[in-house]
C-alpha cells in the first residue's frame, strides 16, 4: 500500500497561518498619558474627599432612605448602586467613603463592596448592547456578561462568608483600628485648602456627594486615558481565541491585565485585540475572569488607604484575600467541575430569550429583596 | 511504513496486539517487536508474531531490552526510527491516579506517531478524528487514512467550537449550528472540507461533525455517543518551551481520560 504523505504544506490555497500577535506598547502620546495619570490620581483623591464630606451628611440620609441597616441590606445596596453607576469601582469607593464618615460599619462596608462587584458584573451584560464602558471601551457580549456574573457570584458569595468570618471572629485584628486615621498627611497640604474653600461655599451634603461622584467618574475617565493600549503586534497570547491555555496562566493574565485596567469588563474587552477575530475560547475565559476579579480591588485598596486608613484597608484586603483563596482552591482542586457547572448554567441561560429575560429580572429583584433585610 | 509494537508484558498487551493485527499486514513494510524486562520476556515476541499473522514480505525484527517498557521503546526508537509506535496503556484504571508509568508522558517524548491501545480490542470500523480546524489536521488525516483505507473504516472529522464572541461588533460570524458553521468561510470550516475531500478521493467514507462546548468534554461525548473504535488526534501544539508552560496539553488530557484507543499523529516523514 502506498505511503500517503499528507502535511499542511501539501495543501494549496489553505490560509497562511495567521501569525498576528499581540503586544503592549505605549503610544507616542506618552506625555499626555503621564499628565492624564497624574490628573486622574489627583481628581480621584479629591473625589474621595468630597464623597467623604458629603457622606457625613447626605450619606446617612441615603443609607436611611434605602434602609441599609445590616450587612445583607448593604450587600443589596452596593449591588443596586453598581447598576446605577454602571461600574463597581465608584461604588466600592463610596462604600469606603461611607465607612470613613462613620455611616457604615465594617461588616456593612465589606458586604457593600461585595455587592458592588456583583452589580458590576451584570453591567457587562446590560450595557453591552448600546454603550461604551468608561469612555471608549467596547461592550462585552451577552454570553461573556452572563459568564462574568456567574463566575463572580460563584466565587464572591462563598468568599464573602470567609471574609465575614475573618472580620467577626477576631482573626483579623486590624479591623479594630481607628477609621479616622487615614494616610492623608502627605496629601493634606494639597487638599485641605481645596476642601476648606468648598466648605466655605456652604454647599449641602448631597451637593458635595454628587460632586464627589462626578469627580470620581472623571478620575476613572482620566486614568483610562493614561492606560497603555493593547495592540495586535507580538505576544505569547495572540492565539487566545484559538488555543487552550492552562487555567493558571489565564488566571495570572486576568490578574495582571486588571491590575492595570482596574476593571473586569475593560479587561474582557482587552481580549479582543489578543484574539484576532474577537473570539475567545470558553476554556480561557473563566480563569481569566477569576483572576480579574481579584486585582479589580486595587483601586478600592488605594481609596481605602487614602480616606479610610488601616481599618478600611483591612476590610478591602480581607475581601481581596478571601476571593483569592477561594479562587485558588477552585483552580487547584475543583476546576473541571466548576468550569463545567458554570458553563452549563451559562448555556442554559443564554440559549433562549425567555431564560435570559428571566435571569435579568432575577438579577434585578435579588438586590431589591436583599435591601429589605 | 515501519511499525514498532511493544509486545512485552502489560495490562493491555493482548488488546494492543489484536488491534495492530488488523492493519499491520496491510500497511507495514517492517515490524519491530520490542519488549522490556530482559531476556526472560523474549518468548513474548514470538507469541506476538504469531498473533500478528504478518505476510512473509514484511520484515520482522525483535529487540529485547532491559528496563521498563518506556525505556525499551525509547531505546529502540533511537536505534531504528519508525513511523508508528503501538503499545497498550501501561496503567490499570486505579493506577492512573498515581504518578506511575504514564503513556501520555511516553507519547510526548516520542517523535513518531503513537497508537495507544486501551479498552477491549474491537474491529476498527469507525474512527473519530478530532480536529482543531488548523493545518495540523492534514497530518492527522494522513495517518488516519493509513489505518482506515485497508480496513474499510469510516472517518468522522470532528471539530469543536468552543469560541464565543467577546464583543457585539461584527468581528466574528455568529455560528451556532453545524450547517451554518460548515457553510461559513472560516479557516476551520475550509480546512475540514479540504481534508474531507482529500480522504474521499482515497475511497474513505467521511462525515463531518461540529459540536459546541468545551473541547475535551465534547470530544469524549462524541466518542461515546458515536461508538467509535479509535480516536485520532494531533500532538500538543506547543512550539517551544514557553508554549509548553502556557498551553494546556489537550492531547495529554485526552490520552489520560479517553476510554478507547488513541492515535496521536505527527507530521509525516517524507521517506
Amino acid at each position: 500500500m502506498a505511503w500517503w504523505v499528507m502535511n499542511d504544506d501539501d495543501m494549496t490555497g489553505v490560509r497562511a497561518e495567521q501569525r498576528v500577535a499581540v503586544g503592549m506598547s505605549l503610544h507616542p502620546g506618552w506625555l499626555l498619558r503621564i499628565v492624564c495619570a497624574v490628573a486622574g490620581l489627583l481628581v480621584f483623591i479629591l473625589a474621595l474627599n468630597l464623597l467623604k464630606e458629603g457622606a457625613r451628611d447626605y450619606g446617612r440620609a441615603m443609607v436611611a432612605l434605602f434602609n441599609v441597616t445590616s450587612p445583607v441590606s448593604a450587600l443589596g445596596f452596593g449591588w443596586l448602586l453598581a447598576y446605577m453607576f454602571l461600574s463597581g469601582s465608584p461604588v466600592a469607593a463610596i462604600a469606603i467613603a461611607f465607612f470613613a464618615a462613620g455611616t457604615l460599619n465594617s461588616l456593612q462596608t465589606f458586604t457593600m463592596i461585595t455587592g458592588s462587584r456583583l452589580g458590576a458584573s451584570l453591567i457587562v451584560l446590560v450595557v453591552g448592547f448600546f454603550y461604551y464602558l468608561r469612555g471608549h471601551r467596547r461592550a462585552a457580549s451577552i454570553a461573556i456578561g452572563v459568564l462574568s456574573l456567574l463566575t463572580t457570584a460563584a466565587i464572591y458569595l462563598p468568599a464573602m462568608a470567609l471574609g465575614y468570618w475573618a472580620l467577626t471572629s477576631g482573626f483579623v485584628q486590624t479591623i479594630q483600628a481607628d477609621a479616622d486615621a487615614p494616610l492623608m498627611s502627605v496629601l493634606d497640604w494639597i487638599y485641605e485648602p481645596i476642601m476648606n474653600a468648598i466648605n466655605a461655599l456652604g454647599l449641602p451634603g448631597w451637593a458635595k456627594f454628587g460632586a464627589g461622584v462626578v469627580a470620581l467618574l472623571m478620575a476613572f475617565a482620566l486614568l483610562d486615558r493614561a492606560l497603555p493600549q493593547v495592540e495586535p503586534e507580538s505576544n505569547a497570547f495572540s492565539r487566545i481565541g484559538q488555543l487552550v491555555y492552562r487555567p493558571m496562566v489565564m488566571f495570572a493574565l486576568g490578574m495582571a491585565v486588571t491590575s492595570v485596567t482596574m476593571s473586569v469588563s475593560v479587561s474582557l474587552s482587552i481580549l479582543v485585540p489578543l484574539s484576532v477575530r474577537g473570539l475567545v475560547r470558553r476554556e480561557n475565559t473563566l480563569p481569566y475572569i477569576m483572576g480579574a476579579n481579584i486585582t479589580t480591588f486595587i483601586d478600592t485598596l488605594v481609596a481605602a488607604l487614602i480616606v479610610g486608613g488601616a481599618a478600611a484597608f483591612t476590610i478591602v484586603l480581607v475581601e481581596m484575600v478571601s476571593v483569592a483563596i477561594l479562587s485558588l482552591i477552585v483552580l487547584l482542586f475543583f476546576y473541571d467541575a466548576f468550569q463545567r457547572s458554570i458553563l452549563r448554567l451559562q448555556d442554559s441561560i443564554v440559549r433562549h430569550r425567555r431564560t435570559l429575560a428571566a435571569f435579568l429580572v432575577v438579577m434585578f429583584i435579588i438586590p431589591v429583596i436583599l435591601l429589605a433585610f | 511504513m515501519n511499525l514498532l509494537i511493544y509486545a512485552g508484558p502489560g495490562p493491555w498487551r493482548n488488546e494492543a496486539l489484536a488491534t495492530a493485527a488488523q492493519f499491520a499486514g496491510h500497511v507495514a513494510t517492517m515490524v519491530i517487536l520490542v519488549t522490556g524486562g530482559g531476556m526472560s520476556n523474549a518468548p513474548l515476541l514470538d507469541d506476538a508474531l504469531a498473533q500478528l499473522r504478518l505476510p512473509p514480505d514484511v520484515e520482522v525484527r525483535r529487540r529485547v531490552v532491559e528496563g521498563t517498557p518506556q525505556e525499551a521503546i525509547m531505546t529502540v526508537v533511537d536505534e531504528m526510527p519508525c513511523h508508528l509506535v503501538i503499545f497498550g496503556r501501561f496503567q490499570r484504571p486505579l493506577e492512573r491516579l498515581l504518578p506511575l508509568r504514564r503513556s501520555d508522558a511516553l507519547t510526548r517524548r516520542l517523535r513518531s506517531a503513537v497508537l495507544r491501545v486501551h479498552g477491549p480490542a474491537r474491529p476498527i470500523r469507525r474512527i473519530l478524528l478530532a480536529s482543531g480546524g488548523d493545518q495540523h489536521t492534514f497530518a492527522t488525516a494522513g495517518y488516519t487514512a493509513q489505518l482506515a483505507a485497508p480496513l474499510g473504516a469510516s472517518i468522522t472529522l470532528l471539530h469543536v467550537v468552543s469560541q464565543q464572541p467577546i464583543v457585539f461588533e461584527a468581528l466574528a460570524p455568529s455560528v451556532s449550528d453545524e450547517a451554518t458553521f460548515l457553510e461559513s468561510q472560516t479557516p476551520e470550516a475550509t480546512t475540514l472540507q479540504q481534508v474531507a475531500a482529500w480522504l474521499r478521493a482515497r475511497g474513505i467514507a467521511v462525515a463531518i461533525r461540529v459540536r459546541f462546548g468545551l473541547v475535551l468534554d465534547e470530544i469524549l461525548t462524541e466518542l461515546d455517543e458515536g461508538d467509535y473504535d479509535i480516536l485520532a488526534v494531533g500532538t500538543h501544539h506547543a512550539a517551544g518551551p514557553l508554549d509548553r508552560v502556557l498551553l494546556e496539553d489537550l492531547t495529554g488530557d485526552l490520552l489520560d481520560r479517553c476510554p478507547r484507543t488513541v492515535l496521536v499523529a505527527r507530521r509525516m516523514p517524507r521517506s
